[in-house]
């Protein structure tokens, strides 16, 4: 759940990153993709997933605590990409999603 | 508000910076102490352990009016017991021992103080009571004068929040200080205001002396009522079975482990043994305790706090301790503390990159700057390098230790007063970084554990857990200055940061 809920952090944040200008040309987002306020929606939607995740990997008090850190080091990974490998930002947000759920229904099964 | 988060920043900048860098190795205190302490490889069960701990002091500290212990957990194998004992002067004080968990014994195992030094050093700065723990107070204080001013200063870090412009002298160091800053704000605001409720007994004591006057003994008892301590009455009495009541204690922390345990007036027909359940696995500071009379082995009081006022406070302080026990919740502390140094030290930083340096004020201060954010690092190294290069049976180690840390974070500021600061700063962090580098190295040799010294690395995860750490620091130091250095400033006195 840990792992899903970090994986899912950083695709938000990735998200909510390429609804801002800069970032967005940063990444080559292209002109046809889904627009500003889509991104900013599913990257805040994504965020409150993440926290719906670690809440659910049980003992919500330490969860919460746990969730906080766990968006600033999916934050400090996501600026780290702009800064380094801007293209990855977006090119890795499908497969951050696939693993983040497959991870999840994983562990959800077992 | 400009002015204020710049000035608040520098007043107590280098103090807090010194702070959050020894809180944040704090977070392993207790790993810490075993790596510090490569004697203890065996390992105990609590209630034995115990029982083995409090044998031994009933023969080595009986005068002692109270004895406490740190029970063993997953994050720490020794006993630490603390008693009172008679000084060389005639005096008396509180020694710290750790002992083996199977023997209850300290035979062999070196003195040192362990993690406990620069958990001590974070909240009372070596200074003596009650100074160091107001100056800390004052520097968390400002702390959050700094940070809700700087919020308000650096208006655009939300729209920033993502961006990090490397290889522009100053306006990298900005980003990177708005970043660090950023991405970790609900840890730091949460830790510098816990922080400083963790002190306001001391710094705001009217509340308790309104209601209680002089009566302290009112104020404990009613803000801890399982701390039961009852008057010695003089006459001798031997223990009842200590594993009975010790096992009874477990028995009612619905499946938590032992935390704490003391005994108030050891040997006294009145003694008692009060356990104290582990809060490793809850937010809140502090759990239920049981307590038995020593004589009897009956059980004297249970005591689980429920006030919501007391429970408000223990969560606070729970928080800004981080003792609960999931690994990733204790990594992800270590990196938010690392950020929050870090944010501190690049405003320091900026702060006299927007000064004219020709002013003899300013290069003092960047000067000083420069040795304090590069000498902290180095200091704690050079402490990890005491323990294992002095000799395990040097008289005094524990605080041979302590000394050469403070020797070495002094002559760290020394050399950067002395040399120009770019200069300075590249050679602090060469040396900073290489000292971390090579610290695995010394470490295998002295001890035989650890990533060089082969195989052992099912049994032996600490040691080359903390090997592996000590090389990722020792390659960011070395990294750091190899960029700062290699950056050409197109006007004098430029670094960029690589954090």
């Amino acid at each position: 759940m840990i792992a899903s809920s970090l994986l899912l952090a950083s695709a938000g944040l990735a998200l909510l990153a390429l609804s801002m200008q800069r970032h967005a040309a940063q990444a080559g987002w292209p002109r046809t993709a889904p627009g500003r306020a889509a991104c900013r929606i599913g990257g805040w939607g994504a965020l409150a997933g993440s926290a719906a995740l670690r809440i659910a990997g049980g003992d919500w008090p330490i969860a919460l605590v746990e969730w906080t850190g766990i968006v600033g080091l999916a934050a400090a990974l996501v600026t780290l990409t702009l800064t380094y490998r801007p293209t990855f930002a977006r090119t890795a947000l499908a497969p951050l999603f696939i693993l983040a759920a497959l991870l999840a229904a994983l562990l959800a099964a077992v | 508000m400009a002015w204020l988060h710049g000035w608040a920043g520098l007043a107590l900048g280098w103090l807090v910076y010194a702070i959050a860098l020894s809180g944040t190795a704090t977070v392993f205190k207790g790993e810490l102490g075993d790596w510090m302490r490569p004697e203890i490889v065996g390992r105990a069960g609590q209630v034995e352990a115990v029982a083995a701990a409090l044998d031994y002091l009933a023969k080595a500290a009986p005068a002692s009016p109270d004895w406490y212990l740190s029970a063993p957990n997953a994050r720490s194998s020794a006993t630490i017991a603390s008693y009172e004992a008679p000084r060389a002067d005639g005096g008396r004080n509180y020694r710290l021992v750790a002992l083996d968990p199977i023997t209850g014994r300290p035979d062999g195992i070196r003195d040192t103080l362990g993690g406990e030094f620069l958990y001590r050093f974070h909240f009372e700065l070596q200074l003596p009571y009650p100074w160091g723990r107001l100056l800390a107070s004052a520097a968390g204080m400002m702390l959050l004068v700094t940070l809700i001013s700087g919020i308000v200063t650096h208006r655009r870090i939300f729209a920033d929040f993502f961006t990090l412009r490397p290889g522009k002298g100053k306006r990298s160091w900005l980003d990177a200080h708005n970043v660090l800053g950023v991405v970790a704000m609900p840890f730091h605001l949460m830790i510098a205001l816990t922080g400083v409720l963790s002190l306001v007994a001391l710094t705001l004591p009217w509340a308790a002396s309104a209601r209680y006057g002089d009566d302290m003994a009112r104020y404990v008892a009613e803000a801890a009522p399982g701390l039961v301590a009852p008057a010695a009455t003089g006459r001798a009495a031997p223990p009842a079975d200590v594993r009975m009541m010790l096992r009874d204690a477990v028995s009612r922390f619905d499946g938590g482990t032992i935390g704490q345990v003391a005994v108030i007036h050891p040997g006294d027909a009145a003694a008692v043994l009060r356990v104290t359940r582990s809060d490793g696995d809850q937010l809140a500071y502090g759990a239920a305790t049981s307590t038995y009379a020593m004589a009897t082995g009956r059980l004297v009081s249970f005591y689980a706090e429920d006030r919501p006022a007391k429970r408000t406070y223990d969560i606070l302080y729970g928080l800004h301790m981080g003792r609960f026990t999931p690994v990733l919740a204790h990594w992800l502390y270590f990196l938010s503390g690392l950020a929050l140094s870090a944010t501190i030290a690049t405003g320091l930083i900026l702060w006299t990159q927007s000064r004219d340096p020709a002013r003899t004020g300013h290069r003092f201060v960047s000067r000083i700057t420069v040795g304090i954010v590069a000498g902290m690092p180095l200091a704690i190294a050079a402490f990890l390098w005491a323990n294992r290069l002095l000799s395990p049976t040097l008289a005094g180690r524990a605080e041979a230790e302590v000394s050469l840390f403070f020797l070495v974070l002094a002559a760290a500021v020394l050399y950067a007063v002395a040399m120009p600061p770019r200069r300075g700063w590249a050679w602090l962090m060469v040396l900073c970084g290489a000292t971390w580098l090579m610290l695995p190295l010394a470490s295998a040799i002295a001890t035989g554990r650890g990533l060089f010294a082969g195989g052992a690395l099912g049994g032996d995860r600490l040691f080359v857990a903390a090997d592996l750490l000590f090389l990722v620091l020792g390659g960011a130091g070395i990294a750091i200055a190899v960029v700062t250095a290699r950056h050409k400033p197109p006007a004098p006195r430029r670094r960029r940061a690589a954090a």
